[in-house]
């Protein structure tokens, strides 16, 4: 078992390599209102939405830092409900693994391994996974920290070679032909995929500095706000508002229209390649979450691998069941409905409730934190 | 415990190289039929796919001139169908990832191709940059097979040509990628156009008379659509003043003719005495502003063209300030010339806005703009214009005064 400590940094790079998995893929944002060249607009609003969202959550983990999220629930509902909602939250863990899985399987597959069964695509990606979230925490956020500089250099050079197809005109008139409800409608519906919170929620007993919970929260949440922005002006810029809402994986299209000098063209694969990375990173941390989660409500210690594996072959067991049926990107407006359901559900309602009956057995909690 | 970890890791990396690319999705190329271009039309209500496929040679042919392609002809209710159907004749399944240039028919072009080229952005195979081309007058399949270039294989050929745009602007090399930016923004694309040429052939060949003819292709002008249709051709010339209102001229050569005023009176002709003169684009850049004035709108087109002389046929002499003025004046005459042809033809005869006016009146004046989104075709017919050209030229080459004239005793000093 590690038991390093994770500093602030590594927290920060890995959010926004986890993040980039969806900022650089099928870039939700670009299908939200107000469906125009204000778009990068509503991505900034969202953050403030962002935050309001996730405020119930950002207190009890600031209330609770040496503990998880399962394990504040413990304090705050006692163990029998505490345990339950322990359980709910890892199959919402497990939930979100699978919502990336097949997400990266479609990708890889409508891209660079057309040929290739959907099932071999997501068993390889679930074997790494369950691989790199078996080894503990500080493993995967220092695989995280290798992979930031190496991800970010290369989407900026995408971004530089690319820059000759971005008509900036496009973005003209600014906030002319969107209304201030749209903007606000796009942005509370684009916060509603941002589940990071839920990473710091169940990370912060592993802080170095635990005071610095609020400092990676925003931090994160800026810095993922200017990536989804530089992707979405890049793919607007390059294939028009229309076509980049058409296509399935926007980036995608704009890294195939690349072309240096016709020496440098479809580098696509150099793209797959890096969102794949950031996809692993990301499905890492929902497998670690949800096995951590699991392993609180059973009283397992991190050596318990036992755990880990069934949160695996549950993932790849439900993930491959729903790629061999259907697409998933193209045709998802039915999961968004049930993402964004399981959304309020887990990231606001269940918090509410918690920071309300925090409030009213604060004094016992305290003292009961207090003897512990 | 070292151990069984490298075995885990061989064994991992075995699994996967194994699975992902020689067993499964393996595409060797003895079994792919490499599509260097396509072409479609319509017949009988179906699709006709015709395609250039390149035959992979280990050593060169003795016969020079060879091609190294051969064509198919599918027919299918969809492109897909089509390029399927192929395998029920052909050996081999075909690859669109080469292909880059995508040639429509007339009569496909007219009838509308917005149903159709779905199937170039379904697949992950075919390119977003391959070419759009539109056969003049003539079906697709006529205008492919030809092959009057270097180029190994005619497709190549006509890439090339389409390339060749950056030295004349008289044509457009529009990819799918830009045509879809532009058919979804403004519903106006205008794509470049290949045509059929008979041109006399110079090269004596074993059994061919003199004055033997070849066709040849011709990449000039432009295609106006409207939605998805096409809804006629902008000539050579009109494509340069198409160019310059959009500001992609690339280079290219403007000829004009300099009023005889401006020959000297003491000149002495030593030949022929010309008509033209040609300067070389070296750059240019044009800013349009659109203004509304006593409730009429009104655009104005500021071209800035940077040339040189290549070429000066009627004796001026270059030398003198006020020539150099009357070249630079004539050339910008020329080129509002251009603009005017293109923007009288856009607006009273296909009444389309093919350079993107809309857009920039919907920058300019967002409000008005909802209200004249719905009938732009007829507000932009009524636009008036006015064309400013400012013709500077940096060079003249290397004489500064034509050989067909006495140079006498002009001198710098």
């Amino acid at each position: 078992m590690n038991t390093n400590k994770v500093p602030t940094r590594q927290l920060i790079g890995f959010l926004i390599v986890a993040r980039l998995s969806f900022s650089i893929s099928n870039i939700i944002a670009l299908n939200l209102p107000p469906y125009n060249q204000d778009q990068w607009i509503m991505i900034l609003v969202s953050t403030i939405y962002i935050i309001i969202v996730s405020s119930p959550l950002l207190y009890l983990t600031n209330k609770f830092k040496s503990y998880t999220l399962v394990g504040s629930m413990k304090m705050i509902f006692g163990n029998y409900i505490g345990n339950a909602l322990g359980m709910l939250y890892g199959l919402y863990f497990i939930t979100s693994a699978v919502n990336v899985l097949t997400l990266q399987a479609e990708l890889v597959t409508t891209s660079i391994l057309a040929e290739t069964h959907i099932t071999i695509v997501t068993g390889v990606m679930i074997i790494t996974c369950m691989y790199l979230a078996s080894r503990g925490i500080t493993t995967i956020l220092r695989a995280g920290d290798l992979f930031f500089p190496i991800i970010m250099l290369t989407l900026l050079t995408l971004f530089i070679l690319g820059y000759k197809n971005i008509n900036f005109s496009i973005f003209l008139p600014i906030l002319k032909d969107t209304s201030l409800f749209d903007i606000n409608k796009g942005a509370m519906m684009l916060s509603t995929i941002y589940l990071d919170i839920f990473i710091i929620a169940m990370l912060v007993p592993n802080l170095e500095k635990k005071d610095d919970v609020n400092k990676i929260f925003f931090i994160g949440i800026y810095a993922n706000a200017f990536v989804i922005i530089m992707a979405s002006i890049a793919t607007q810029g390059a294939l028009g508002i229309e076509y980049a809402r058409h296509s399935v994986f926007p980036f995608l299209i704009y890294t195939r229209l690349i072309s240096v000098s016709q020496v440098i063209e479809r580098i696509d694969a150099i793209f797959v390649v890096t969102w794949l990375i950031a996809i692993t990173v990301r499905i890492t941390i929902y497998l670690y979450i949800a096995a951590s989660a699991f392993r609180e409500v059973f009283n397992k210690d991190e050596n318990d691998k036992v755990i880990l594996i069934i949160v695996g072959i549950l993932t790849f067991i439900i993930s491959s069941s729903i790629d061999l049926r259907r697409p998933v990107v193209g045709i998802r407006k039915d999961f968004n409905i049930y993402l964004a359901i399981l959304f309020i559900i887990f990231i606001i309602i269940i918090p509410i409730i918690s920071c309300i009956v925090y409030l009213i057995r604060r004094k016992a909690i305290e003292d009961e934190n207090k003897m512990s | 415990m070292k151990g069984k970890k490298i075995i885990l890791i061989i064994n991992i990396l075995i699994i996967s190289i194994t699975l992902m690319s020689c067993t499964t999705g393996s595409r060797e190329l003895d079994k792919l039929g490499i599509i260097m271009s396509t072409g479609i039309d319509l017949i009988d209500g179906k699709v006709l796919v015709t395609n250039e496929v390149m035959m992979p040679i280990s050593k060169p042919s003795e016969d020079n001139n060879s091609n190294h392609v051969i064509y198919l002809q599918h027919e299918g209710d969809t492109i897909f169908e089509a390029f399927r159907n192929a395998t029920l004749t052909f050996d081999r399944r075909l690859l669109l990832s080469h292909n880059r240039v995508l040639i429509f028919g007339e009569e496909f072009a007219k009838r509308g191709v917005g149903d159709y080229i779905n199937f170039f952005l379904y697949d992950a195979e075919p390119r977003e940059t391959s070419y759009l081309l539109v056969a003049k007058g003539s079906k697709a399949y006529e205008v492919m097979g030809i092959n009057e270039g270097l180029s190994d294989a005619p497709g190549k050929y006509l890439e090339s040509l389409v390339d060749n745009n950056i030295h004349t602007s008289k044509t457009r090399s529009l990819t799918m990628n830009e045509y879809l930016k532009y058919y979804f923004q403004r519903k106006t694309p205008v794509l470049g156009v290949v045509e059929k040429q008979v041109k006399r052939i110079v090269n004596k060949e074993r059994g061919q008379e003199e004055g033997y003819q070849r066709d040849v292709l011709n990449v000039e002008g432009g295609a106006a659509f409207y939605e998805d249709k096409l809804v006629g051709y902008y000539t050579g010339e009109e494509m340069m003043g198409f160019n310059f209102i959009i500001d992609e001229i690339k280079g290219g050569i403007i000829v004009f003719e300099v009023p005889d005023k401006y020959i000297a009176p003491d000149v002495k002709y030593q030949a022929t005495k010309g008509k033209y003169t040609s300067l070389e684009i070296r750059s240019s850049s044009t800013k349009n502003e659109i203004k509304i004035i006593d409730g009429k709108i009104k655009l104005t087109i500021n071209v800035n063209l940077k040339g040189a002389i290549g070429e000066e046929t009627k004796g001026l002499r270059l030398i003198e300030l006020d020539v150099k003025n009357a070249i630079e004046e004539a050339c910008s005459n020329k080129v509002k010339e251009y603009i005017s042809m293109v923007m009288d033809k856009a607006q009273k005869e296909f009444k389309v806005d093919s350079f993107g006016i809309d857009a920039l009146f919907h920058r300019t004046y967002p409000e008005l703009w909802k209200e004249v989104s719905d009938e732009w075709s007829s507000v932009f017919s009524e636009i008036e214009y006015t064309v400013n050209v400012n013709t500077n030229i940096l060079r003249t080459g290397l004489i500064d005064i034509p050989i067909n004239i006495d140079k006498g005793e002009a001198n710098e000093y």
